[in-house]
């Protein structure tokens, strides 16, 4: 709770920064508009969140996101499906790029980073020799709508979206007995197999959703740029990662909460938003995430481990 | 000639005396065995030996001089090592770069395998040691992993070997090959101060044996002037008898039935049963198979082959969930790896394995959880300032009894207690003791493993022994004898039998 | 020297045997495939990549992952790029991609081991920073008009192999040498296989793990060099993904990605069997979008084998 707090500053002096660097930073429509560039990341942080607080890592949700994106244009576009169909394909193949991770994480016993790593290779590789390296554009009216249009003009569709599926998110990790059975894998494996919790099976679903929500994304990303790229996201699960992390998400296990990493994920997003106002350049914006990401875990494993803990002890 | 010799050394922590004036000697070429039960000194004597516990009084003299010894190093320089229970180094690296890992010969910056070779091989033959030094020692077997540690300690011209548990590991095979090859380094001069719970390969490897019992050096004898009773007697001595507060219980029917369990060469055709009322104990010495029967009854290994029934119906041995739907509990020997998950609440941790139960399909009931831990708070007496408290900062007893808790709120008929009193006080020992008779009372059948023979002594309606994997013995209340019992566990059936000694 | 025992290359003789295989097989279906000039292409992509893949292997064997190498990779292509261009004598430049290489390794290092996070993590970071950097320093143009100099380094032919291919290969098999002779990368290897062990033993864990991020940065440097030096102009996204292609070289190598084994015979086969892949696609008309693809299953099959042998393995021993 206490990291929350210290996030929603960080947070307020982000905002504040960025305004006095731009003027039009503080309208709230800029604002609001903003997050719709976030809205990948926001989905994708959810299941990310849970899967670091178990020790684990997904480093394959943005080659998943494109490979999905890919194979819905592909759909689409060559077996003349619906593209809401097209798109409910998108989620489902994501879903099976993330049970093949489960599956080799939990039934070959090979570590997430590595099953992942070879995945994030293997699928972007797949997505960019599907699509010869070309997007596939030319989507419905109705679809680009759903990724570029805005509630009465005011809200993007595709946030609310993000806020279902991380109220979801906290509702399971936080309130439900799933989410038990999440921290206290994250805290102590192997106590909580003795305790009859069922472990692979929460590491299964918990893969199976992050490729899910990659899939999701996808179909939002191709809505929004208007075009299905293999290129799609690229770099992505860094930033997803480093939104995480910086939501105070430990990447020792145990901890962390869906609230922080959306937390984490706006401030990533505010920031590049107002650089970008600022007229910034992406390289630039590119260092500034990185050391905000080094900063973090430096400052939650340096100082974190004896700082947050005592607040965390003396609140209860 | 004399070449370790340990006066009057006493050595004492908070709240215990650990030694009290304990002599101890040791010959050039002497195989001297340490015996005694869990608790008696003797991994406290090796420490002081070591150089990583000072003595409080008392002196150590090497090769007739008095000496301070500072630290495991230091004892090294001076021709000490010790051969760990944890072997298994460098798995991926081969024999010879784990004899020579951390002080390699150089020869002009760059590493002489050539010269390392050939020392090796000569320290090899000079000691009728056969190893192949270009294997990967992951590969090896675990008597050649000892053999490989030894080595390394030759080559670095130790004189004194200190081998604790060298084959709690170890098949009966490897142990006889460990056992030539200690004869070897024997008549080359080497001393060794060899640790064992196995009073039958104390006659079978050792010229000479201490027997220490509370902290105290009991007697020194030569090996061929003992007898298998006098030396059980050593160990166990006369002792105040603890109070047990076991009560008879009419037993009932039966709950659990184990069949023909087999687990690799751990677990070897295991079969008994268990009533309801009924407390059975399980004796045996570290690595006869207690713990990993209890694992495989519980779900958290899968066995080769075998079944277990609760009330006649076969138990999917797959996971633990199906154990503890079926009313298994467990009760793990290591409450902080095993049994807790130590950075959360007394209340995340009672309702962890019982969150299926708890009302709510879903999510989870605060409040009921809440009540529940209270609960049990209460009828446990844990001494807690409130159910939020994390059970990393409660004291052992305290954290046994939020482990038992777990259990009892499911009202689990079979319990598996795995060393449920170590480490926790007399009194959380009592309590302990009192409620696993008030369990029995209730119906539920306790499956009960204990280092202590006293406590099984006291508490058990029958015991089983258990050794290397098998059951080799049962017991009645009205039949246990006490050296009986260690004679099974330890192997002595077998050395008389055999007609040795 | 060690004795070398036939059982001991098993990796490398399997991957000897599938690269002979995959050769014979495009010959067959494009019987253009096996020349002088084709020889040359694969031997000279997988040179320009093989020192950061060694740095790699080495990295993995401490039982870390250094993600950063592509954008080290980079910095040091450009900025020697840009120093040539000053006029700066070549063998300077060389040093300098080398030493700038090592100072970021070093950073890694430093970082890592003070912070005690693991190394993956902090080169996340990094790889980023660096590659934001490079992005900045450039404004995204690129380097052109190298001087004469510069392009000799890449383009000198000795018995019709170029200059890179030679160098690499040397340095290759210098450090076949050193890995096995010199103390601290036994050290590197005992680290990886049981870090409680190595501390038990008395080795500094911290030290070896600054030195092999170090000397990984300033292989990853070397290789940017090697990598700028083929051509007149460099971009400015040169080397993005190289951390990709150097793990799965390790890998494919017989690099366990646990730690504590591995060898650079392995993984020096592992980079030419997959730059030979590469250029296979063109012979086979496969379009060479489907490259990173088929990288990316090498490493998935490579890990799943290990696993499989490594079960199989532990199943004979319990019989």
């Amino acid at each position: 709770m206490r990291k929350n707090i210290f996030l929603l500053i960080i947070l307020g002096v982000v905002v504040m920064i960025m305004s006095m660097m731009s003027k039009e930073f503080l309208r709230f429509s800029t604002l609001l508009e903003s997050l719709r560039y976030a809205v990948e990341m926001g989905i994708m942080a959810v299941p990310m969140t849970m899967i670091i607080i178990t020790t684990g890592i997904d480093l394959s949700v943005a080659s998943t996101l494109a490979l999905s994106g890919i194979l819905m244009g592909i759909i689409w576009k060559y077996l003349n499906l619906n593209i809401w169909l097209a798109g409910l394909f998108a989620i489902l193949i994501g879903s099976g790029c993330g049970l093949l991770n489960a599956y080799m994480i939990t039934g070959l016993s090979i570590p997430p980073i590595v099953v992942t790593l070879a995945t994030m290779a293997a699928y972007r590789g797949i997505a960019t020799g599907l699509s010869k390296g070309r997007g596939i554009t030319g989507f419905p009216e109705s679809f680009q709508n759903f990724g570029q249009g805005s509630f009465m003009n005011f809200i993007p569709y595709s946030v609310f979206i993000w806020v279902i599926v991380a109220l979801v998110g906290y509702v399971v990790l936080e309130k439900s007995k799933f989410g038990r059975y999440i921290y206290s894998i994250g805290h102590n494996e192997t106590g909580a197999m003795f305790s009859a919790v069922p472990v692979v099976r929460v590491k299964n679903i918990l893969y199976l959703f992050s490729g899910m929500m990659a899939g999701l994304s996808g179909m939002i990303y191709s809505a929004r740029i208007g075009a299905a790229k293999s290129n799609a996201f690229m770099g992505g699960e860094l930033e997803v990662i480093t939104a995480v992390v910086l939501g105070g998400t430990s990447i020792t296990g145990g901890e962390g909460s869906i609230l922080g990493s959306t937390l984490g994920v706006l401030i990533i997003t505010f920031l590049k938003t107002g650089l970008n106002l600022a007229r910034v350049p992406h390289s630039v914006q590119s260092i500034i995430v990185g050391i905000v990401l080094v900063a973090s875990i430096i400052t939650y494993t340096r100082f974190g481990v004896g700082f947050f803990k005592k607040i965390k002890k003396g609140g209860v | 000639m004399e070449i370790l010799r340990l006066e009057k050394i006493t050595k004492s922590f908070p709240g215990v005396i650990a030694l009290k004036d304990v002599d101890f000697s040791l010959n050039e070429g002497e195989i001297h065995a340490l015996v005694g039960e869990n608790g008696a000194g003797k991994s406290t004597l090796i420490k002081v030996i070591m150089g990583i516990h000072k003595p409080d009084s008392g002196q150590i003299y090497l090769r007739g001089k008095p000496i301070r010894i500072n630290d495991p190093n230091h004892a090294r320089e001076l021709g000490i090592s010790a051969i760990h229970q944890e072997i298994a180094v460098f798995p991926d690296l081969t024999v010879l770069e784990n004899l020579f890992m951390g002080w390699e010969m150089v020869r002009r910056g760059f590493i002489d395998w050539k010269g390392m070779r050939k020392f090796a091989e000569e320290k090899m033959k000079e000691y009728m040691i056969e190893l192949p030094l270009d294997s990967d020692l992951g590969e090896l077997s675990t008597a050649q992993q000892e053999l490989v540690q030894i080595l390394r300690a030759l080559l670095q011209n130790a004189r004194i070997l200190i081998m604790d548990e060298p084959t709690a590991a170890l098949t009966t095979e490897e142990t006889e090959i460990l056992f030539s090859d200690m004869e070897n380094l024997k008549k080359n001069g080497v001393s060794m101060i060899y640790i064992s719970h196995r009073l039958e390969e104390v006659f079978r490897i050792s010229d000479r044996v201490t027997v220490l019992r509370d902290g105290k050096r009991i007697f020194t004898k030569n090996v061929s002037e003992i007898t298998p009773a006098e030396l059980v007697e050593g160990v166990i001595g006369r002792r105040i008898e603890t109070f047990y507060p076991k009560k008879k219980v009419n037993v009932g029917d039966t709950i659990l039935e184990v069949e023909n369990l087999n687990f690799a060469n751990v677990v070897r055709d295991v079969s008994f049963t268990l009533r309801e009322g009924e407390i059975l104990g399980i004796a045996g010495l570290l690595g006869s198979g207690r713990s990993t029967t209890a694992k495989l009854i519980f779900g958290i290994l899968k066995p080769d082959s075998g079944m277990v029934k609760v009330d006649g119906k076969m138990l999917k041995l797959k996971d633990p969930i199906s154990a503890v739907r079926s009313g298994i509990a467990y009760v793990p020997e290591d409450r902080h790896r095993q049994g807790l998950i130590l950075p959360e609440s007394i209340r995340f941790n009672i309702s962890l394995p019982n969150l299926p139960i708890i009302p709510r399909r879903f999510l989870v009931d605060l409040s009921k959880e809440r009540q529940i831990a209270e609960e049990m708070i209460r009828t446990l007496d844990i001494r807690t300032p409130s159910s939020e408290f994390l059970t990393m900062n409660l004291s052992g007893g305290n954290q046994q009894k939020v482990v038992l808790a777990k259990w009892l709120f499911r009202d689990s008929r079979i319990l598996i207690l795995d060393e449920p009193t170590q480490g926790i006080d007399v009194g959380a020992k009592n309590y302990m003791y009192n409620l696993m008779v008030e369990l029995a009372k209730r119906g539920k059948g306790i499956l009960f493993i204990s280092s202590e023979l006293h406590e099984l002594l006291g508490m058990c309606d029958r015991i089983l022994v258990m050794r290397k994997g098998r059951i080799v013995g049962e017991f009645k209340r009205e039949e246990f004898d006490e050296e009986k019992i260690i004679n099974l566990a330890s192997g002595f059936e077998e050395v008389n039998s055999g007609g040795r000694v | 020297m060690m004795k070398i025992k036939v059982e001991n290359f098993g990796r490398e003789f399997t991957l000897g045997i599938v690269l002979i295989v995959l050769v014979s097989f495009v010959q067959f279906i494009n019987h253009s495939f096996i020349s002088v000039r084709t020889l040359n292409v694969i031997l000279e992509n997988s040179a320009v990549i093989l020192p950061s893949a060694i740095g790699t292997t080495l990295v993995i064997i401490a039982g870390q992952i250094d993600l950063s190498v592509g954008s080290i990779f980079a910095v040091s292509a450009i900025t020697s790029a840009q120093l040539a261009l000053k006029g700066v004598p070549m063998f300077l430049v060389i040093l300098w991609s080398i030493g700038i290489g090592a100072i970021l390794g070093f950073l890694n290092g430093i970082i890592t081991v003070t912070f005690r996070i693991p190394a993956m993590i902090v080169t996340l970071a990094s790889m980023t920073i660096w590659r934001g950097f490079i992005l900045w320093w450039t404004k995204g143009y690129w380097i052109t008009d190298l001087p004469d100099g510069w392009k000799a380094l890449g383009s000198t032919r000795i018995l019709n192999l170029t200059l890179p291919i030679w160098i690499a290969f040397s340095l290759g098999i210098l450090m076949i040498f050193l890995v096995r002779n010199l103390r601290i990368f036994r050290y590197v290897y005992a680290v990886g296989s049981n870090r409680k062990a190595a501390d038990l033993i008395g080795i500094a864990r911290w030290k070896i793990l600054l030195f092999i991020l170090s000397l990984n940065g300033a292989l990853a440097g070397f290789s940017g060099l090697l990598s700028g030096s083929r051509f007149f102009l460099i971009p400015s996204n040169i080397g993005t993904g190289l951390e990709l292609s150097v793990i799965a070289a390790a890998v494919i190598g017989g690099t366990n990605i646990m730690g504590g084994r591995g060898r650079i015979e392995g993984t020096i086969i592992g980079v030419i069997l997959m730059t030979t892949i590469s250029s296979s696609l063109v012979f086979l008309n496969i379009d060479s979008t489907w490259d990173s693809a088929f990288k990316g299953l090498l490493i998935l099959l490579a890990i799943i084998f290990d696993v499989l042998r490594k079960k199989l393995r532990r199943g004979e021993s319990m019989g």
